[in-house]
């Protein structure tokens, strides 16, 4: 006799779209996509958020907005994880926005508070330069966070990565290279000229 | 710079610069990719998400489904031991041996 209980397996030989098809009407179906995308949505908004607390936050809104909406999900070719990095991107967004509201934490307390303390048994100036870069990457213009995280955290291809940020191939290479420039700059510009900088405008 | 022409400081150092670029670009890559690696949720949290994800709206059988094969053996023993004892009650009438006992905390002094 077969078990009305019994659970339904075998949803990692799926591919995405007949994931999505099933999670419409079935949470384990939805439970197998949490499991395939939970890291990635988590160093996406860990990397915009620097820090452990916002990060899991923001990911369980991911994941239950996403939950909420998959009834209504279109499949237009498009990859399922470009609509969940969606969810991702304006839940930041608005996280940010809050943040500014409320407080402007200087950054290197922000980083100090998670980033920083995570990798405590690295030598101190191996550290340093590691934390000036995450500090470097984080003054550059949202997008062009999303931009790295996407291509250097997850290693997608620019295609995917224009669908998933609305743009053609060809403009996600370009914004990939000013992209370097302008942390190269930024690197190259002490504290001190940074703070010329702003002062002057 | 030309095939032909000679060469001399002036156009060697466009090709110089644009080489020097092109291993500044790949050196920052380079400390790019070492400094933004992959992030993993804790455990308990990830475990404590999908749990939440799974419960939110879920029906009685869905609930069941999501059990280990052992919980859902003792819900299945737990309820067939319910029903029995429903069954025994009404079969030895009465009021089912239940007797009116006093709430055991006053509701003043």
């Amino acid at each position: 006799m077969k078990n009305p209980f019994a659970r339904q397996s075998d949803y990692s030989a799926l591919d995405d779209a007949a994931l999505v098809a099933l999670a419409k009407t079935d949470r384990d179906a939805f439970g197998e996509l949490y499991e395939r995308y939970l890291s990635k949505m988590y160093s996406y908004v860990y990397y915009r958020t620097g820090n452990t607390h916002d990060a899991e936050d923001l990911t369980a809104k991911v994941f239950l907005r996403a939950f909420a909406h998959i009834g209504k999900y279109v499949d237009r070719g498009l990859p399922f994880q470009a609509w969940l990095y969606r969810i991702a991107h304006n839940l930041v967004a608005n996280w940010h926005r809050d943040q500014s509201r409320r407080k402007i934490i200087a950054l290197e307390d922000y980083l100090g508070r998670d980033l920083q303390t995570e990798a405590p048994d690295e030598r101190a100036e191996a550290r340093d330069e590691h934390d000036s870069l995450l500090r470097a990457v984080r003054r550059l213009p949202a997008e062009r966070q999303q931009l790295l995280i996407l291509k250097i955290v997850e290693r997608l291809p620019n295609r995917e990565i224009g669908i998933i940020m609305g743009r053609s191939e060809g403009a996600i290479k370009s914004l990939y290279h000013r992209t370097l420039l302008a942390l190269r700059a930024e690197l190259s510009a002490g504290p001190a000229s940074r703070k010329m900088n702003r002062s002057s405008g | 710079m030309k095939p032909d022409q000679p060469a001399t400081r002036d156009n060697l150092l466009p090709a110089d610069d644009e080489q020097h670029e092109a291993e500044a670009l790949a050196q920052l890559t380079k400390a790019l990719e070492s400094a933004l690696t992959s992030r993993q949720p804790r455990e308990s949290f990830a475990r404590e998400l999908r749990a939440q994800i799974m419960d939110e709206g879920a029906d009685v059988p869905s609930r069941l489904r999501s059990l280990s094969p052992r919980l859902q053996f003792a819900a299945a023993l737990a309820l067939a031991a319910g029903c029995l004892l429903l069954m025994l009650r009404r079969l030895l009438g009465g009021n089912g041996g239940g007797e009116l006992v006093e709430d055991t905390v006053p509701s003043s002094a």
